[in-house]
């Protein structure tokens, strides 16, 4: 048993550099469209939500072979990791903006009405007032969310990147011992999210702590 | 001199040295009350004083740490080391009503009148709707029979639950600050059920912050403060004329409102 | 363009059965996993300590493990303990464990939600806890959570997409295959997306729709 999950722990670092890629192409990329889903522009306004339904209605595994067999097959070639990473990556950024668009809504009105009484430039209240509270709103969301990406990221197996998942196919298909295979893999994921479940408590905590109401 | 205590002078409730704690809080510091058919106890104090959570403590909404609650002859002991059947036997003696009225909003009117009497006591759907009509006929809410509570001003759906409570025939009505979530003008329809239902007979205990319901329609009142019964007596002795200075502290200061 | 129609067409009917596949799968999951859900969210709850940190612990299990895992214990695992599942079984069996496990948790946030005082004035009238869970609280609680199980339903619809790997013939297989061997992967996964986007986008209006509904509804 030892030697199983040494052999699969070699997959850990994949997907974590999958997590933590995608949340970070969203989580940046997340600010752009949810500027335009509430933009005052009514046409762009409409077709960031759509964007956003659209993605959203198409499951994860869709993406990943779209972009990898579907552009990577004749437009563009791509290594599986970078289709993963786009893939995985755009889905967040979507989500993300989701996620702001309900912190949004969440400030307080009085927070606008102050820093426009004060007469801050626009660029500055976003950046200096409002952005850093969207952010504090939002971080129980993105840490609920980011847990869920580390289990999402096992799909980036089955277009052959060498992360966890694929580590314990592979192993299987080798060995024939799938039931402790896979219930290895699946004890190592949990215990990848445990981690970032006790971090996202004890920031939560410690904002708290500083922003008390 | 002991002589045998016949059925009917036996109390209907008794509590005798009750405790209550919230962790290492004590809420209620050793109360002795006895309750006897037929009367009408008020119960006033000020904000902390213990007065719900006793109310609540005879109908084991909240267990105690230590002491009996007796109603109707079924006791109950502290932490609740009773079982559920003891505690269902001790309700269907005791109707509450309460300060959010707690109607079941995806019910009816009438169902809400009519469905404890057809889980609890087993009357057919037949009976318990026709005990459900005579009741809100009585507070007058016959018309809002198949309306949704949604639909009901605070003063009629608090006398829907009075009518839920009273559609089990309860030996005694728990009211825990029935009109404190009311506009006074609605609370008035609410004490006049109340004071209709004194009238015919029905023991009760009322926590209340209505003075004059104190004064005019209960014969005892109890004044709590600090987890204890202070003062108690006959209402109009109690109310015109406080024995202790607590008493006397709560009862002026609410006068001068 | 017209090319791409006139393939799309053709491959439709095979795509179309994949979907329906994908469909019996999602639904027969949701069938035994819903009820499943409801029990493990009532066993959370219960008053025995072991049977409350016994579900606990599976319900984490089964959520912290990935979907794909999960088919893949079932399919490929399994046998090894003797119990050999075909890939139709395996998927319906894998879903149903995620089902039963992501749906304990929105109803027990529904059952939650239910007001205490309504508790309390079941209990008051002395209804004992059968009767109150039937008459009080499951009502309220199930329609509270209602909304988040329909939008659950949409996820383990998109998640049938994952028993490609235990090579279900789903319709993401469906297009996969026809792109192998006609190299035309983009359109025919284009086709499959599409398909997966003209049911799930209404589905998601739809418990939008419901959603608001439903608060109304409970403005007392």
């Amino acid at each position: 048993m030892l030697a199983i999950f040494g052999n699969l722990v070699t997959g850990v670092p994949m997907t974590l550099i999958l997590t933590f890629g995608a949340l970070l192409i969203g989580v940046v990329l997340g600010v752009p469209i949810c500027m335009a889903r509430q933009s005052r522009h009514g046409v762009l306004s409409r077709l960031a939500a759509a964007l956003i339904v659209a993605i959203r209605s198409v499951p994860p595994l869709v993406w990943l072979f779209l972009v990898y067999f579907g552009l990577g097959s004749g437009i563009l070639r791509m290594s599986p990791l970078v289709a993963a990473l786009s893939g995985l990556g755009l889905i967040t950024a979507v989500n993300m903006a989701e996620i702001y668009r309900g912190s949004l809504a969440a400030i307080h009105s009085g927070q606008w009405e102050a820093s426009q009484a004060l007469g801050l430039p626009r660029w500055s209240r976003l950046v200096e007032i409002i952005g850093p509270q969207v952010a504090r709103i939002s971080l129980p969301a993105v840490a609920t969310y980011a847990i869920g990406l580390l289990k999402d990221s096992a799909v980036a197996s089955i277009i052959g990147v060498p992360e966890l998942a694929f580590r314990g196919t592979y192993l299987s298909q080798q060995t024939f011992k799938g039931l402790e295979i896979f219930m290895a893999v699946g004890l190592l994921y949990i215990a990848m999210s445990l981690p970032v479940a006790w971090a996202s408590r004890v920031v939560d905590a410690r904002i708290r702590l500083r922003v008390a109401k | 001199m002991t002589m045998p205590a016949t059925a009917d002078q036996r109390p209907l409730v008794h509590v005798e040295g009750l405790r209550k704690s919230f962790g290492t809080h004590e809420v209620l510091k050793g109360i002795d009350l006895s309750v006897q058919r037929g009367e009408i106890v008020a119960m006033i104090g000020p904000s902390g004083s213990g007065k719900s959570t006793l109310l609540r403590c005879i109908n084991q909404l909240e267990t105690h740490t230590a002491g009996a609650v007796t109603v109707a002859g079924v006791t109950i002991g502290p932490d609740s080391a009773s079982h559920e059947r003891d505690l269902q036997r001790l309700r269907r003696n005791v109707g509450m009503v309460f300060q959010s009225f707690n109607l079941f909003p995806h019910l009816n009117v009438l169902r809400n009148v009519s469905l404890a009497q057809q889980r609890v006591l087993g009357r057919s759907p037949a009976e318990a709707d026709e005990r459900s009509m005579q009741l809100l006929t009585r507070v007058g809410l016959a018309d809002k029979a198949m309306q949704y509570p949604s639909r009901c001003s605070g003063g009629q759906q608090q006398r829907i639950a009075i009518a839920r409570a009273l559609a089990l025939d309860p030996q005694i009505m728990l009211f825990d600050e029935p009109t404190s979530a009311l506009d006074p003008e609605l609370g008035l329809e609410v004490l006049a059920v109340m004071r209709e239902l004194a009238e015919g007979g029905m023991t009760m205990i009322v926590v209340t912050h209505e003075m004059h319901f104190a004064e005019d329609v209960s014969n005892r009142v109890l004044v709590m403060a600090d987890g204890e019964i202070i003062e108690q007596g006959a209402s109009r002795e109690v109310m015109q004329n406080p024995q202790t200075a607590r008493a006397r502290q709560f009862l002026s200061a609410v006068r001068d409102r | 363009m017209t090319a791409t129609l006139g393939l799309w067409l053709d491959w439709l009917p095979r795509l179309l059965g994949g979907l329906w596949l994908g469909c019996k799968v999602a639904g027969l999951a949701l069938g035994f996993g819903i009820p499943m859900g409801l029990v493990l969210a009532l066993a959370v709850q219960a008053k025995s300590a072991a049977l409350r940190a016994a579900t606990l612990v599976l319900v984490e299990i089964a959520r912290g493990t990935p979907a794909l895992v999960l088919l893949q214990l079932a399919y490929y695992g399994l046998p090894s303990a003797g119990v050999t599942l075909s890939t139709m079984a395996a998927s319906v069996a894998a879903l149903a464990v995620c089902t039963a496990a992501y749906t304990s948790e929105i109803i027990r946030g529904g059952l939650e939600a239910v007001a205490a005082g309504q508790k309390e004035a079941a209990d008051a009238l002395g209804m004992g806890r059968m009767d109150k869970l039937r008459y009080i609280v499951l009502p309220q609680g199930l329609a509270v959570a209602l909304p988040p199980l329909l939008g659950f339903s949409i996820t383990i619809l998109q998640g049938t997409s994952l028993c490609f790997a235990i090579s279900l013939p789903e319709l993401i297989s469906q297009a996969y295959a026809i792109g192998a061997s006609t190299f035309l992967y983009l359109p025919a996964l284009a086709l499959a997306s599409l398909l997966y986007a003209a049911i799930c986008i209404p589905a998601s209006l739809l418990v939008g729709v419901l959603e608001r509904r439903l608060g109304a509804h409970h403005r007392a």
